[in-house]
């Protein structure tokens, strides 16, 4: 396109997301290399899994952790912190 | 109408205040100080009502929360010169990139190592593709109009911009000048307050500068599209300006042009001197004129074409080095005057780096080597500074 033929936009040509919350439509863990795996009998519910996901990709239920896996990016976190070796590590596509 | 004697650092303060901007976060660094010093001094004497005044911790944390709150719709000033200015340098792309129309005042100092407190352009100029509308002052009562009307040209919504309005250190930051000063009424007159439509606002809560995809060009277009309409919004304006200030501005500075056969290209404070040495050698009956570039971001393409057509010979004065190829702006002009039916030949000289002093003598000299190069029919590319080391 020719220098003069590109059209001014005004703001509309500005890159702002004028809809909240689109966000919640991608998802968010496609590029996630491994993933988290809960084992329910290893667990205390002691929600420090819940408390240091840094994206808040894990719902608590009154049976413990429900890892939310669109959102979740694969940092094992929750693994680390998890006082008794309920979460392990899993490689994604294996 | 009556003068008062200011600093370019006090001017560009002046600036600030007429405009009533709403935040200025800030944080000092030689030759700026004074100009920081002023609007705390303002702040904290009550005489900035309606403002705050936010001293930060690095030049970084102040482009970074003036981005925040021109994000918001403030109006946003601030100034930093040299190693402040390349500190910030990251976060003037996403101001740019985000349409925030913040003005900012750059107080040109060289840059380290070694270290210098002393003035040339490389700070300012190597901020040159970063989107923002770049200004550059030759005098105190320029750096205050050029505020004012940064303000007015970033906020149109045909740019939407942020703007850097440059002097040089010392020569204009810490020399009083008489300037004219205007009132507040005048001021609010030129430019009305100011009422964004693409920022976060209470009843509007937007996503700024978000990660795109496929998008990507089409946003850098509009940033560059936005650029080139100021070219038309800074010559609309001059007419409102005149009507309530009484002084107009061009898109590039022509003196002594007319019938000029050899031009000198220059840029801030040295144009003084050099349109002094000009005078000079006109009575001597050389042929000579300059073109002062005032307009560096959007580069005024067609105005400076236009100035030089006619010329025979060009001497590109850069205050600046882009060590590897030459001063900046020399093959900015040459570029330009590439497509012309007869180009003029076009001769570089480096000068002034670190705050050498351009002499009137040393205009002469650059003046009598470019006839030299007329005649031979050869440019050259000089380091002026080392004839004397």
């Amino acid at each position: 396109m020719r220098e003069e033929e590109i059209p001014y936009k005004g703001i509309e040509g500005i890159p702002i997301i004028r809809e909240p919350g689109s966000a919640a439509k991608v998802n968010r863990g496609s590029w996630r290399l491994v993933r988290p795996v809960h084992h329910s009998e290893k667990c205390t519910k002691c929600k420090i899994c819940y408390i240091y996901c840094p994206d808040a990709a894990i719902n608590w239920t009154p049976d413990g952790p429900d890892i939310n896996l669109t959102s979740c990016k694969g940092c094992m976190i929750c693994a680390e912190e998890c006082p008794t070796g309920a979460m392990t590590e899993e490689k994604e596509g294996a | 109408m009556k003068q008062t004697l200011v600093t370019g650092n006090e001017a560009a303060a002046w600036g600030a205040r007429l405009v009533r901007a709403k935040y200025i976060p800030n944080f000092p660094i030689t030759p700026q100080t004074e100009c920081i010093e002023t609007l705390a001094r303002w702040s904290a004497d009550g005489e900035l009502p309606g403002t705050y005044f936010d001293r930060m911790e690095s030049e970084h944390s102040v482009m970074s929360a003036a981005v925040g709150a021109a994000a918001v719709g403030s109006r946003v000033f601030t100034a930093t010169s040299s190693q402040g200015l390349l500190l910030m340098h990251e976060v003037l792309y996403i101001a740019a990139g985000m349409r925030l129309p913040i003005v900012m005042a750059t107080i040109s100092r060289g840059l380290a190592a070694p270290v210098t407190l002393w003035s040339d352009h490389n700070d300012f100029l190597d901020q040159r593709d970063s989107g923002w509308l770049m200004f550059h002052a030759e005098n105190n009562q320029e750096v205050l109009d050029m505020v004012l009307q940064a303000y007015r040209i970033a906020e149109d919504p045909r740019v939407l911009l942020p703007a850097m309005v440059n002097m040089d250190g010392y020569v204009l930051s810490f020399t009083d000048e008489p300037i004219n000063i205007p009132s507040p009424e005048q001021v609010e007159e030129f430019l009305p307050g100011y009422d964004p439509a693409h920022t976060i606002a209470k009843n509007r809560p937007v996503t700024v500068g978000p990660p795109v995809l496929d998008e990507y060009s089409i946003f850098r277009a509009q940033n560059h599209v936005a650029s080139r309409n100021a070219l038309n919004v800074i010559e609309e304006v001059q007419d409102d300006f005149e009507k309530i200030f009484g002084r107009r501005y061009h898109l590039v500075d022509e003196f002594m042009l007319e019938d000029a056969e050899l031009v000198l290209v220059t840029q801030g404070s040295m144009s003084t001197t050099a349109k002094a040495a000009i005078l000079e050698m006109r009575d001597e009956g050389i042929k000579v004129g300059l073109l002062r570039l005032r307009i560096i971001r959007p580069w005024p393409n067609e105005a400076v074409a236009g100035a030089l057509k006619d010329a025979k010979a060009i001497a590109v004065i850069d205050r600046n080095v882009a060590p590897g190829k030459g001063g900046i702006m020399f093959p900015e002009i040459i570029e330009t005057l590439y497509n012309l039916d007869r180009r003029p030949l076009v001769s570089g000289f480096v000068v002034g780096l670190g705050g050498n002093p351009q002499t009137e003598n040393k205009v002469k000299e650059i003046t009598h080597k470019l006839m030299d190069d007329l005649a031979a029919g050869r440019p050259r590319m000089e380091w002026n500074d080392l004839e004397e080391i």
